[in-house]
Protein backbone atom coordinates (compact mmCIF):
# COMPACT_ATOMS: atom_id res chain seq x y z
CA UNK A 1 0.00 0.00 0.00
CA UNK A 2 1.19 3.50 -0.81
CA UNK A 3 2.47 5.75 1.94
CA UNK A 4 1.25 8.66 -0.15
CA UNK A 5 -2.36 8.03 -1.18
CA UNK A 6 -2.38 11.11 -3.45
CA UNK A 7 0.14 9.40 -5.70
CA UNK A 8 -1.59 7.76 -8.61
CA UNK A 9 -0.49 4.17 -9.04
CA UNK A 10 1.31 3.70 -12.39
CA UNK A 11 -0.39 1.45 -14.89
CA UNK A 12 1.10 -1.86 -15.92
CA UNK A 13 1.58 -0.40 -19.38
CA UNK A 14 3.70 2.42 -17.92
CA UNK A 15 5.74 -0.02 -15.83
CA UNK A 16 6.40 -2.15 -18.89
CA UNK A 17 7.61 0.86 -20.90
CA UNK A 18 9.65 2.04 -17.90
CA UNK A 19 11.39 -1.32 -17.75
CA UNK A 20 12.33 -1.01 -21.42
CA UNK A 21 13.66 2.52 -20.99
CA UNK A 22 11.01 3.92 -23.31
CA UNK A 23 9.57 6.71 -21.16
CA UNK A 24 10.40 10.41 -21.14
CA UNK A 25 12.24 11.90 -18.17
CA UNK A 26 9.07 13.22 -16.48
CA UNK A 27 7.42 9.82 -16.60
CA UNK A 28 10.62 8.14 -15.43
CA UNK A 29 10.63 10.38 -12.34
CA UNK A 30 6.95 9.70 -11.69
CA UNK A 31 7.35 5.95 -11.95
CA UNK A 32 10.59 6.01 -9.95
CA UNK A 33 8.78 7.79 -7.16
CA UNK A 34 5.88 5.38 -7.25
CA UNK A 35 7.97 2.24 -7.10
CA UNK A 36 10.01 3.68 -4.27
CA UNK A 37 6.91 3.86 -2.08
CA UNK A 38 4.41 1.38 -3.47
CA UNK A 39 4.93 -2.29 -2.83
CA UNK A 40 2.43 -3.38 -5.46
CA UNK A 41 4.02 -1.37 -8.24
CA UNK A 42 7.49 -2.49 -7.21
CA UNK A 43 6.32 -6.11 -7.16
CA UNK A 44 4.77 -5.78 -10.59
CA UNK A 45 7.92 -4.21 -12.00
CA UNK A 46 10.07 -6.96 -10.47
CA UNK A 47 7.77 -9.57 -11.98
CA UNK A 48 8.02 -8.00 -15.43
CA UNK A 49 11.79 -7.87 -15.13
CA UNK A 50 11.86 -11.53 -14.13
CA UNK A 51 9.56 -12.44 -17.05
CA UNK A 52 12.02 -10.77 -19.43
CA UNK A 53 14.92 -12.62 -17.83
CA UNK A 54 13.19 -16.00 -18.04
CA UNK A 55 12.22 -15.29 -21.62
CA UNK A 56 15.77 -14.44 -22.53
CA UNK A 57 17.13 -17.59 -20.90
CA UNK A 58 14.54 -19.79 -22.58
CA UNK A 59 14.36 -18.44 -26.11
CA UNK A 60 17.95 -17.52 -26.86
CA UNK A 61 19.95 -19.99 -28.94
CA UNK A 62 22.44 -22.03 -26.93
CA UNK A 63 25.08 -21.59 -29.59
CA UNK A 64 25.34 -19.10 -32.42
CA UNK A 65 27.19 -20.39 -35.49
CA UNK A 66 30.44 -18.61 -36.30
CA UNK A 67 29.74 -15.47 -38.27
CA UNK A 68 33.10 -15.52 -40.09
CA UNK A 69 32.61 -19.06 -41.40
CA UNK A 70 29.05 -18.21 -42.42
CA UNK A 71 30.20 -15.06 -44.25
CA UNK A 72 32.93 -16.95 -46.14
CA UNK A 73 30.48 -19.66 -47.20
CA UNK A 74 27.98 -17.08 -48.35
CA UNK A 75 30.56 -15.12 -50.31
CA UNK A 76 31.71 -18.29 -52.02
CA UNK A 77 28.14 -18.73 -53.28
CA UNK A 78 27.85 -15.14 -54.39
CA UNK A 79 31.24 -14.84 -56.06
CA UNK A 80 29.85 -14.79 -59.59
CA UNK A 81 26.70 -12.81 -58.90
CA UNK A 82 26.70 -9.02 -58.87
CA UNK A 83 24.17 -7.61 -56.40
CA UNK A 84 20.75 -7.05 -57.87
CA UNK A 85 21.32 -9.54 -60.67
CA UNK A 86 18.51 -11.64 -59.24
CA UNK A 87 20.14 -14.75 -60.65
CA UNK A 88 20.89 -16.44 -57.40
CA UNK A 89 22.50 -19.80 -57.95
CA UNK A 90 20.81 -22.72 -56.34
CA UNK A 91 21.88 -22.65 -52.74
CA UNK A 92 22.56 -25.63 -50.49
CA UNK A 93 19.28 -24.73 -48.84
CA UNK A 94 17.45 -25.16 -52.13
CA UNK A 95 19.26 -28.40 -52.79
CA UNK A 96 18.31 -29.64 -49.37
CA UNK A 97 14.69 -28.80 -50.08
CA UNK A 98 14.76 -30.99 -53.19
CA UNK A 99 15.75 -34.03 -51.16
CA UNK A 100 12.86 -35.75 -49.38
CA UNK A 101 13.07 -35.80 -45.61
CA UNK A 102 13.25 -39.21 -43.90
CA UNK A 103 9.61 -38.82 -42.90
CA UNK A 104 8.49 -38.10 -46.46
CA UNK A 105 10.54 -40.98 -47.81
CA UNK A 106 9.08 -43.38 -45.21
CA UNK A 107 5.53 -42.23 -45.98
CA UNK A 108 6.12 -42.64 -49.73
CA UNK A 109 7.56 -46.13 -49.28
CA UNK A 110 4.67 -47.17 -47.04
CA UNK A 111 2.15 -45.86 -49.61
CA UNK A 112 3.86 -47.79 -52.41
CA UNK A 113 3.83 -50.93 -50.25
CA UNK A 114 0.11 -50.59 -49.57
CA UNK A 115 -0.66 -50.03 -53.28
CA UNK A 116 1.39 -53.06 -54.36
CA UNK A 117 -0.26 -55.28 -51.71
CA UNK A 118 -3.72 -54.09 -52.75
CA UNK A 119 -2.90 -54.70 -56.43
CA UNK A 120 -1.65 -58.22 -55.79
CA UNK A 121 -4.72 -59.02 -53.66
CA UNK A 122 -7.16 -57.72 -56.28
CA UNK A 123 -5.34 -59.62 -59.05
CA UNK A 124 -5.50 -62.80 -56.92
CA UNK A 125 -9.23 -62.39 -56.31
CA UNK A 126 -9.90 -61.84 -60.03
CA UNK A 127 -7.87 -64.94 -60.92
CA UNK A 128 -9.86 -66.98 -58.40
CA UNK A 129 -13.16 -65.66 -59.80
CA UNK A 130 -12.12 -66.53 -63.36
CA UNK A 131 -11.02 -70.02 -62.25
CA UNK B 1 23.81 8.94 -27.82
CA UNK B 2 21.41 6.35 -26.42
CA UNK B 3 22.14 2.96 -27.94
CA UNK B 4 18.42 2.29 -28.25
CA UNK B 5 17.74 5.45 -30.23
CA UNK B 6 16.48 4.98 -33.74
CA UNK B 7 19.15 5.07 -36.38
CA UNK B 8 18.12 6.21 -39.81
CA UNK B 9 20.18 5.71 -42.90
CA UNK B 10 23.45 7.55 -42.43
CA UNK B 11 26.13 8.72 -44.83
CA UNK B 12 28.27 5.80 -43.70
CA UNK B 13 25.49 3.37 -44.55
CA UNK B 14 25.06 4.95 -47.96
CA UNK B 15 28.76 4.56 -48.62
CA UNK B 16 28.63 0.97 -47.47
CA UNK B 17 25.68 0.18 -49.75
CA UNK B 18 27.42 1.93 -52.65
CA UNK B 19 30.49 -0.26 -52.13
CA UNK B 20 28.47 -3.49 -51.91
CA UNK B 21 26.45 -2.63 -55.00
CA UNK B 22 29.75 -1.80 -56.69
CA UNK B 23 30.83 -5.37 -56.04
CA UNK B 24 32.99 -5.05 -52.90
CA UNK B 25 33.03 -8.48 -51.29
CA UNK B 26 34.84 -6.99 -48.32
CA UNK B 27 32.03 -4.53 -47.65
CA UNK B 28 29.37 -7.24 -47.89
CA UNK B 29 31.40 -9.51 -45.64
CA UNK B 30 31.58 -6.73 -43.03
CA UNK B 31 27.80 -6.31 -43.26
CA UNK B 32 27.26 -10.04 -42.75
CA UNK B 33 29.66 -10.14 -39.82
CA UNK B 34 27.89 -7.23 -38.17
CA UNK B 35 24.36 -8.58 -38.44
CA UNK B 36 24.71 -12.36 -38.63
CA UNK B 37 24.44 -13.08 -34.90
CA UNK B 38 21.45 -10.78 -34.49
CA UNK B 39 19.71 -12.25 -37.54
CA UNK B 40 20.37 -15.82 -36.40
CA UNK B 41 19.10 -15.11 -32.89
CA UNK B 42 15.91 -13.57 -34.23
CA UNK B 43 15.26 -16.46 -36.62
CA UNK B 44 15.94 -18.98 -33.86
CA UNK B 45 13.62 -17.24 -31.43
CA UNK B 46 10.82 -17.29 -33.99
CA UNK B 47 11.19 -20.85 -35.31
CA UNK B 48 12.92 -22.56 -32.36
CA UNK B 49 15.05 -24.81 -34.53
CA UNK B 50 18.76 -24.47 -35.25
CA UNK B 51 18.74 -25.85 -38.77
CA UNK B 52 15.75 -23.80 -39.80
CA UNK B 53 17.34 -20.69 -38.33
CA UNK B 54 20.56 -21.31 -40.29
CA UNK B 55 18.63 -21.74 -43.52
CA UNK B 56 16.53 -18.65 -42.90
CA UNK B 57 19.60 -16.51 -42.25
CA UNK B 58 21.29 -17.82 -45.37
CA UNK B 59 18.20 -17.08 -47.48
CA UNK B 60 17.89 -13.66 -45.85
CA UNK B 61 21.44 -12.58 -46.67
CA UNK B 62 21.13 -13.82 -50.25
CA UNK B 63 17.95 -11.79 -50.55
CA UNK B 64 19.61 -8.78 -48.95
CA UNK B 65 22.55 -8.99 -51.34
CA UNK B 66 20.30 -8.96 -54.37
CA UNK B 67 17.85 -6.39 -53.00
CA UNK B 68 20.43 -3.85 -51.81
CA UNK B 69 20.31 -1.79 -55.02
CA UNK B 70 16.58 -1.29 -54.38
CA UNK B 71 17.02 -0.41 -50.70
CA UNK B 72 15.18 2.91 -50.36
CA UNK B 73 16.72 3.92 -47.08
CA UNK B 74 13.49 4.84 -45.33
CA UNK B 75 14.74 2.79 -42.40
CA UNK B 76 18.17 1.86 -41.10
CA UNK B 77 19.97 -1.12 -42.58
CA UNK B 78 19.51 -2.98 -39.31
CA UNK B 79 15.73 -2.49 -39.35
CA UNK B 80 15.54 -3.49 -43.00
CA UNK B 81 17.62 -6.63 -42.48
CA UNK B 82 15.63 -7.68 -39.42
CA UNK B 83 12.37 -7.09 -41.27
CA UNK B 84 13.51 -9.51 -43.97
CA UNK B 85 14.65 -12.09 -41.41
CA UNK B 86 11.38 -11.73 -39.49
CA UNK B 87 9.28 -12.20 -42.63
CA UNK B 88 11.21 -15.29 -43.71
CA UNK B 89 11.04 -16.74 -40.20
CA UNK B 90 7.28 -16.22 -39.97
CA UNK B 91 6.83 -17.79 -43.41
CA UNK B 92 8.85 -20.82 -42.34
CA UNK B 93 6.84 -21.12 -39.15
CA UNK B 94 3.57 -20.87 -41.05
CA UNK B 95 4.66 -23.44 -43.63
CA UNK B 96 5.57 -25.85 -40.90
CA UNK B 97 2.28 -25.32 -39.10
CA UNK B 98 0.53 -26.27 -42.35
CA UNK B 99 2.56 -29.42 -42.60
CA UNK B 100 0.33 -32.39 -41.84
CA UNK B 101 2.97 -33.89 -39.60
CA UNK B 102 2.77 -30.87 -37.37
CA UNK B 103 -0.98 -30.45 -37.71
CA UNK B 104 -1.48 -33.92 -36.29
CA UNK B 105 0.94 -33.12 -33.49
CA UNK B 106 3.11 -36.13 -34.38
CA UNK B 107 6.30 -34.10 -34.04
CA UNK B 108 5.53 -33.80 -30.33
CA UNK B 109 5.99 -37.53 -29.93
CA UNK B 110 9.74 -36.99 -30.10
CA UNK B 111 12.53 -38.56 -32.07
CA UNK B 112 13.00 -35.79 -34.61
CA UNK B 113 14.75 -32.53 -33.94
CA UNK B 114 11.74 -30.50 -34.93
CA UNK B 115 10.79 -27.16 -33.52
CA UNK B 116 10.25 -27.17 -29.83
CA UNK B 117 7.42 -24.74 -29.96
CA UNK B 118 5.49 -24.47 -33.14
CA UNK B 119 2.46 -26.68 -32.72
CA UNK B 120 0.47 -25.51 -29.73
CA UNK B 121 -1.15 -22.81 -31.87
CA UNK B 122 -3.18 -25.55 -33.45
CA UNK B 123 -3.46 -27.96 -30.57
CA UNK B 124 -6.84 -28.50 -28.95
CA UNK B 125 -5.38 -28.28 -25.49
CA UNK B 126 -2.09 -26.42 -25.63
CA UNK B 127 -1.52 -26.65 -21.90
CA UNK B 128 -1.78 -30.43 -21.93
CA UNK B 129 0.26 -30.74 -25.08
CA UNK B 130 2.99 -28.65 -23.66
CA UNK B 131 3.48 -30.53 -20.44
CA UNK B 132 7.18 -30.98 -20.20
CA UNK B 133 9.70 -31.63 -17.51
CA UNK B 134 11.97 -28.93 -18.64
CA UNK B 135 10.98 -25.40 -17.61
CA UNK B 136 12.73 -23.96 -20.66
CA UNK B 137 10.50 -26.00 -22.89
CA UNK B 138 7.49 -24.97 -20.87
CA UNK B 139 8.33 -21.29 -21.28
CA UNK B 140 8.66 -21.85 -25.03
CA UNK B 141 5.20 -23.39 -25.02
CA UNK B 142 3.78 -20.44 -23.10
CA UNK B 143 5.30 -18.03 -25.59
CA UNK B 144 3.87 -20.10 -28.40
CA UNK B 145 0.40 -19.91 -26.93
CA UNK B 146 0.44 -16.12 -27.12
CA UNK B 147 -1.45 -14.52 -30.01
CA UNK B 148 0.91 -14.06 -32.96
CA UNK B 149 0.96 -10.26 -32.78
CA UNK B 150 1.91 -10.28 -29.09
CA UNK B 151 4.49 -13.01 -29.58
CA UNK B 152 6.23 -11.16 -32.41
CA UNK B 153 6.44 -7.93 -30.42
CA UNK B 154 7.70 -9.77 -27.35
CA UNK B 155 10.38 -11.65 -29.28
CA UNK B 156 11.67 -8.46 -30.88
CA UNK B 157 11.61 -6.73 -27.52
CA UNK B 158 13.84 -9.44 -26.09
CA UNK B 159 16.68 -7.85 -28.07
CA UNK B 160 18.03 -5.09 -25.88
CA UNK B 161 19.37 -3.19 -28.85
CA UNK B 162 15.93 -2.77 -30.41
CA UNK B 163 13.85 0.22 -29.37
CA UNK B 164 10.06 0.38 -29.64
CA UNK B 165 10.55 2.68 -32.62
CA UNK B 166 12.67 0.09 -34.41
CA UNK B 167 10.26 -2.71 -33.52
CA UNK B 168 7.41 -0.61 -34.91
CA UNK B 169 9.30 -0.24 -38.20
CA UNK B 170 10.04 -3.95 -38.39
CA UNK B 171 6.43 -4.92 -37.70
CA UNK B 172 5.02 -1.95 -39.59
CA UNK B 173 2.68 -0.86 -36.78
CA UNK B 174 2.57 2.35 -34.70
CA UNK B 175 4.87 2.68 -31.67
CA UNK B 176 1.88 2.84 -29.33
CA UNK B 177 0.68 -0.50 -30.65
CA UNK B 178 4.11 -2.01 -30.04
CA UNK B 179 4.08 -0.74 -26.47
CA UNK B 180 0.58 -2.13 -25.83
CA UNK B 181 1.42 -5.49 -27.37
CA UNK B 182 4.57 -5.86 -25.31
CA UNK B 183 2.73 -5.06 -22.13
CA UNK B 184 -0.15 -7.42 -22.95
CA UNK B 185 2.32 -10.20 -23.77
CA UNK B 186 4.21 -9.64 -20.53
CA UNK B 187 1.01 -9.69 -18.51
CA UNK B 188 -0.21 -12.90 -20.09
CA UNK B 189 3.15 -14.58 -19.75
CA UNK B 190 3.45 -13.49 -16.16
CA UNK B 191 0.07 -15.11 -15.39
CA UNK B 192 1.15 -18.38 -16.99
CA UNK B 193 4.50 -18.40 -15.23
CA UNK B 194 2.86 -17.75 -11.88
CA UNK B 195 0.40 -20.57 -12.54
CA UNK B 196 3.27 -22.91 -13.41
CA UNK B 197 5.14 -21.74 -10.30
CA UNK B 198 8.03 -20.51 -12.38
CA UNK B 199 7.66 -16.99 -11.03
Amino acid sequence: MSLFPWHKRPSGHDLSAYLDGELGSDDVDRIGEAIAFETLSRQQLDDYARVSQILDESLSPQVIPQSAAFADQLLAQLVLQPPGSGTAARTPTDRRRLLPSPKTAATALASIGILVTAGVTIAGLRRRRVA
Amino acid sequence: MDAKQLKIRTAAEEERIRRIVGGSAEAFRALVLEFHALAYSLAYKVVGDERDAEEIVQDAFLKIYHALPQFRGDASLKTWILRIVMRLSLNRRRDRARNAWHRLGLHLLGGESESQYDAPDLAADPEATCIANDSRRLVMCFVDELPAALREALILNSFEELSYEEISRILDVPVGTVSSRIHAARRKLRGKLVQAQLL
